[in-house]
């Protein structure tokens, strides 16, 4: 039973995908309809997964060359749930929000496949099988980013893309290196095989090959620069299933590198350590400065990937005491998960009415508006940490688990690089308090600075069916916060097996002073930062009513843009180019040395076309000849120059 | 039996372009439906030559060792199925495409006649007859090239013929070379030559590359490549898909028959000959793909990226182990697909708008849909992006690179096989993106819907469709390919 649920979660949105674009061809109405069943069914068949965890398995052999393998696991269970779950909010949601749109068609055909493809990826059984599903993923997830098709949107879905194809090459060759070294690639296989292997080297690097692919999907320094620019230009619905769901792909082979592949490896979780501060960090950092409330968002969401990826390496350092981290963790990505669902969604409905996403425009929006209000509390406060939602628990796990680290580390030589961790965690959680009140205020508390949005607030904002799909993730945040220990430690222990943690030793007192300590330091930071920096430094004031909020930070720390583009676009091709035309032109180059030295003797040189008027094809044909000779002995010359170049340097 | 079929496979189109030569029809459409006869009685016979299973047959005794004989085995099979189910669809492309052309007769004259030789090529039992088709190919190929009779046309085609010759001339040397130690050099598995030709190894080996570089020639590979890239563009779309798509598969063919039939693997194995061609097979690879991503011009960047698949095909060979050459089969496969379905779309392309520059393609994909959709899934699969065929071979390909004997050559072939796998997204995805999504100041008002008419959409879709068929499944190929590789190895 549970094989053909699995095999239907593929299938059935890629049968869906063509059956909703041929109804979108004759009737718009219907096809809306459509999508939200076919979502819905989705969920069904998702929750319906429930009795087959950790039996259900499915292999097909020989598909795609490689065979495709599917599993179930509590983990998966989890993420295939909330898979389900976001793409039948989004389709709901979109209803409303693309009433306007152009070419819904394809958007939901690739709404629908990405669907799939994710789903794919969620199940996997094996690495390549997730390598499948995860390009496809990314591909189909190119035409979500780019629907809008505006100037920008299209430069961001461009790097989206490209980026996106670079990472699935090197973590395909990842994948393969790992296949060839070990034989296997099965998930559940690898551990063993990986540790009977004896060139510890060759696993690292196919490892950080394979990690490079992941952790670019899931938005870690320094390959975040894709985020910050695609996130905010998809259609809302778009980008809270991008930051909401698709991000958490890139962790689900994270945790393949970090749970199976290298267990327990402590240089490895040290390695990665590293990647999640500075990512956390310049992730918070990005989104304090930055005046439009879906980049914050954006910016937020790669801030939040350090704190997972901190959380999987600190698995990895913990090694078998590392239940805490793994808690924190999974429970950590579903929070985000439910968070960036209700933040995008609530900041697409003040997009819709506005048509404009810049804190300066949209400022006072939010006022006497209850449900976004609460939508927005209630995400900011998880997002932030604070008691009494989803965010405390998983923020408290990991924290808990670098202290608990330090105690073990105490005296030894990496004593101070726990420390600074935790240091940097909390003073990023600091950060994320005054990003978070610095949008929140501009919406929801200050007056607006023009009258035309004001005139908005009067008119019905939003229609019943979007409420219910922003306030429902929103919701399930404050109940999971509430009962931890019911609810919200379940779902952690679910996910416990997959990243093969034992069960919690002791019981965690969440109000207690120690674990509230974390929260109390974070949001003193935060006070400090959103009062001393975001106030003062980041606001231009014309005088004492008007001020607007400015972008201080300079356009060269756009790494994409000022390094990786020139690199990629320009500098490399143009090598490669000036040697790959040099061998292309060389046995052209050398007959046509021959021929001219043939004419140079016969005493007939023509040096350009032009000289000899073609009146006949035959001599339009020559003199075609004669300019491939020409340019070719030019490109031959400059070929010469280069290798001369190189002989003098080296 | 099957050798009778074979004989079919070869006779049928060659007496069907003389029948086109001679016979007078009373309209265009007479004419196309009697091609569209010829091309699939030579299809069916090279598939019952499948079911007939091996055989062989001697035509022609010159003298006692020089014969021109036929035989059937898996590889031969392998190659005339699919070259005729090319050929087959490009032709029946080409009605539509050549519809307004004044020389259309001379045109399927030399199409139908090209078929007939590469047959012969194909079921050849030994190099001397295989020689023979090869020359003929070239020259009766070399009419399609410069069908259009325009300067550059001539230009490429003289340019095509010379480099041809040159690299037959090459092949030569080694054919007489081969034939003095060995009985009539028909092929045999792992090898025809006698003992005495190991004698003088570092000979052997120096003709032995030789031989290889001038069969690479037509092949694509580096030094012989760049009549290719003149060739191939100049041609009308439909010879442009079967030259890119199957005609270069010539090559690799005849490198296949001499490096696994007559000389044998294990004298090539691990030897500076292996390593060279290697090296040669990933500059091409990386030369196709660079320059093609600064090509601007559609079919000529198509001609660039031929260049850098088919490497992939010669590289897999080169590596001599099963994996790389079941991959490299595989690669014969989904590049003719993917290829031909590329320069039948350009060719569409070209007839509805005359646009040849990539920059000017914006918004292609809302005038021609069906043509720009198989444009775009040909696109993924030679990026080597799943679900297509590309990913698939390239998979198996780079697995095999990574057990090659030699660790660093390994690492790096396969490193180069992704970097080239990067410009190639780089030089296809944006033709099908800006197609597809040609920003919101496109005007939709004066969109016209111009795409092309049934008869050139459907050889596109049904390679396209058949593509993502056996790419999705492809059991039967695999296991094919590796029976192959294990009787080779």
């Amino acid at each position: 039973m549970g094989k053909f649920i699995m095999a239907a979660l593929i299938v059935w949105p890629l049968a869906g995908a063509f059956i909703s674009y041929l109804t979108g061809l004759k009737n718009k109405k219907l096809r809306n309809i459509f999508v939200i069943g076919i979502t819905f069914i989705q969920l069904v068949f998702a929750v319906m997964l429930y009795k087959e965890v950790d039996t259900a398995f499915l292999c097909i052999e020989m598909v795609m060359g490689f065979g495709i393998n599917l599993t179930l696991s509590g983990f998966r269970y989890v993420y295939i749930v909330l898979t389900c779950l976001g793409w039948f909010l989004a389709s709901v949601f979109g209803m409303e929000y693309f009433a306007h749109y152009r070419n819904r068609n394809r958007y939901y055909f690739f709404m629908l496949i990405t669907l799939s493809a994710t789903s794919g990826v969620f199940l996997s059984a094996d690495l390549v099988t997730t390598f499948i599903f995860f390009e496809i993923m990314s591909l189909s997830s190119f035409a979500l980013v780019a629907h809008e098709e505006k100037l920008k949107t299209k430069e961001a879905a461009n790097v989206y893309l490209y980026i996106s194809v670079l990472s699935g090459l090197v973590l395909l060759f990842g994948i393969l290196m790992l296949y060839s070294m070990l034989g296997t690639v099965e998930i559940n296989e690898i551990y063993a095989a990986a540790s009977a292997y004896e060139n510890k080297n060759k696993i690292y690097a196919a490892c950080a090959l394979m990690a490079f692919g992941f952790a670019t999907k899931a938005g870690t320094f320094p390959m975040h620069v894709w985020l910050p620019k695609a996130h905010p230009v998809a259609p809302a619905p778009a980008s809270a299933l991008l930051s909401g769901i698709m991000i958490k792909t890139g962790f689900f082979g994270m945790l393949i590198l970090s749970c199976e592949v290298l267990r327990y490896d402590a240089l490895w979780g040290n390695i990665l350590l590293a990647f999640g501060l500075a990512t956390m960090l310049l992730g918070a950092l990005l989104a304090l400065f930055s005046v439009d409330i879906k980049r914050t968002l954006a910016c937020s969401s790669v801030s939040q990937s350090g704190f997972i990826t901190t959380g999987i390496a600190m698995q990895c350092i913990l090694g078998h005491h590392n239940a805490l981290a793994a808690y924190g963790t999974s429970l950590h990505m579903v929070n985000h998960t439910l968070v960036k669902l209700a933040l995008f969604m609530a900041a697409g409905i003040i997009y819709l009415n506005t048509h404009e996403l810049n804190l300066n425009e949209i400022k006072g929006y939010g006022r006497n508006k209850p449900l976004l209000f609460l939508v927005f509390a209630l995400g900011g406060l998880s997002l932030m940490g604070i008691p009494g939602t989803s965010g405390y628990i998983s923020k408290t796990m990991l924290h808990e688990s670098i202290v608990e680290q330090i105690v073990i580390a105490a005296g030894s030589g990496l004593e101070w690089y726990y420390r600074l961790s935790e240091y940097v965690f909390l003073f990023t959680g600091g950060l994320t308090a005054a990003y978070m009140l610095k949008v929140f205020v501009a919406v929801f508390i200050q007056k607006p600075s023009s009258d035309s949005i004001q005139s908005f607030s009067n008119r019905k904002y939003i229609r019943p069916l979007s409420a219910v799909s922003i306030a429902a993730p929103a919701l399930m945040l404050v109940v999971f916060g509430v009962m931890p220990k019911k609810l919200y430690e379940k779902i952690g222990e679910a996910c416990l097996s997959f990243m093969h943690a034992d069960v919690l030793s002791h019981e965690i007192h969440y109000l207690s002073f120690i674990c509230l300590k974390g929260v109390i330091i974070s949001v003193a930071i935060g006070l400090v930062v959103y009062f001393g920096i975001v106030r003062t430094l980041l606001v231009k004031k014309y005088s004492e009513s008007r001020s607007y909020y400015i972008n201080a930070l300079p356009e060269w720390t756009d790494i994409e843009l000022e390094f990786y583009r020139p690199l990629a676009t320009k500098i490399i091709p143009m090598i490669l180019s000036v040697i790959c035309r040099f061998l292309d032109r060389l046995v052209d180059s050398i007959a046509a040395l021959g021929i001219l030295l043939y004419r140079f003797l016969k005493n007939e040189v023509y040096f350009t076309s032009s000289q000899k008027e073609g009146t006949n094809s035959h001599a339009v044909g020559q003199n075609a000849m004669l300019d491939t000779v020409t340019s070719s002995l030019l490109m031959f010359s400059a070929g010469l120059l280069v290798v001369l170049l190189c002989m003098i340097l080296s | 039996m099957s050798y009778i079929a074979a004989l079919c496979a070869v006779v049928v189109p060659v007496s069907g372009s003389f029948g086109a030569v001679f016979a007078k029809f009373k309209s265009d459409k007479k004419r196309n439906i009697y091609i569209l006869i010829v091309l699939a009685a030579t299809a069916a016979a090279s598939v019952f030559c499948a079911i007939g299973g091996k055989s062989s047959f001697t035509v022609l005794s010159v003298t006692s060792s020089l014969t021109i004989a036929f035989s059937v085995d898996e590889l031969s099979i392998f190659f005339s199925v699919f070259s005729c189910s090319i050929w087959l669809l490009a032709g029946i492309y080409s009605f539509g495409y050549m519809s307004h052309d004044a020389k259309q007769k001379r045109f399927y004259v030399f199409y139908l006649m090209t078929l007939g030789v590469i047959n012969g090529i194909v079921f050849s039992a030994n190099l001397f007859t295989l020689y023979i088709f090869y020359e003929a190919m070239t020259l009766l190929s070399f009419p399609l090239v410069m069908h259009e009779q325009t300067g550059e046309a001539i230009a490429a085609g003289k340019k095509y013929l010379i480099y041809s010759f040159i690299g037959a001339a090459l092949a030569l040397i080694g054919i007489f070379y081969f034939y003095n130690y060995s009985a009539g050099t028909t092929f045999s598995v792992s090898g025809v030559l006698s003992a005495a030709a190991f004698e003088n190894k570092n000979m052997l080996l120096a003709v032995y590359f030789i031989t290889i570089i001038g069969f690479g020639c037509k092949a694509g590979l580096f030094p012989l490549h760049s009549w290719l890239t003149a060739a191939h563009p100049q041609a009308p779309s439909p010879a442009s898909a079967v030259l890119s798509g199957v005609i270069t598969k010539m090559g690799v063919f005849a490198i296949i028959r001499t490096t696994f039939y007559v000389v044998g693997v294990d004298f090539v194995r691990g030897e500076w000959v292996q390593t060279t061609l290697i090296i040669l097979a990933m500059a091409s690879i990386l030369i196709g793909s660079v320059i093609a991503f600064r090509t601007f011009k559609l079919k000529k960047r198509l001609a660039y990226s031929s260049i850098s698949q088919v490497s992939y095909v010669l590289l897999g060979i080169f590596l001599l182990n099963e994996t790389a050459f079941a991959a490299a089969l595989l690669q014969v496969i989904f590049h003719g697909i993917a290829k031909s379905v590329l320069f039948m779309c350009a060719g569409s392309i070209i007839t509805q708008t005359g646009k040849t520059d990539v920059n000017d393609m914006r918004g292609i994909g809302k005038e021609m849909k069906t043509t720009m959709l198989c444009f775009a899934a040909a696109s993924l699969s030679l990026i080597g992006i799943p679900p297509m065929g590309g990913f698939v071979s390239k998979g198996y390909l780079v697995m095999g690179a990574l057990s090659f004997s030699s660790e660093i050559i390994g690492y790096i072939a396969s490193a180069l096989l992704m970097l080239s796998a990067l410009f190639t997204a780089g030089y296809l995805l944006p033709v099908s993106v800006n197609g597809f999504f040609p920003g919101d100041d496109y005007e939709y008002r004066s969109l016209k819907k111009i795409d092309v008419g049934f008869i050139m959409k459907f050889s596109p879709v049904v390679l396209t469709l058949a593509g993502i068929a056996i790419a999705v499944y492809p059991h039967m190929l695999i296991s094919l390919a590796q029976t192959l590789a294990l009787r080779i190895f």
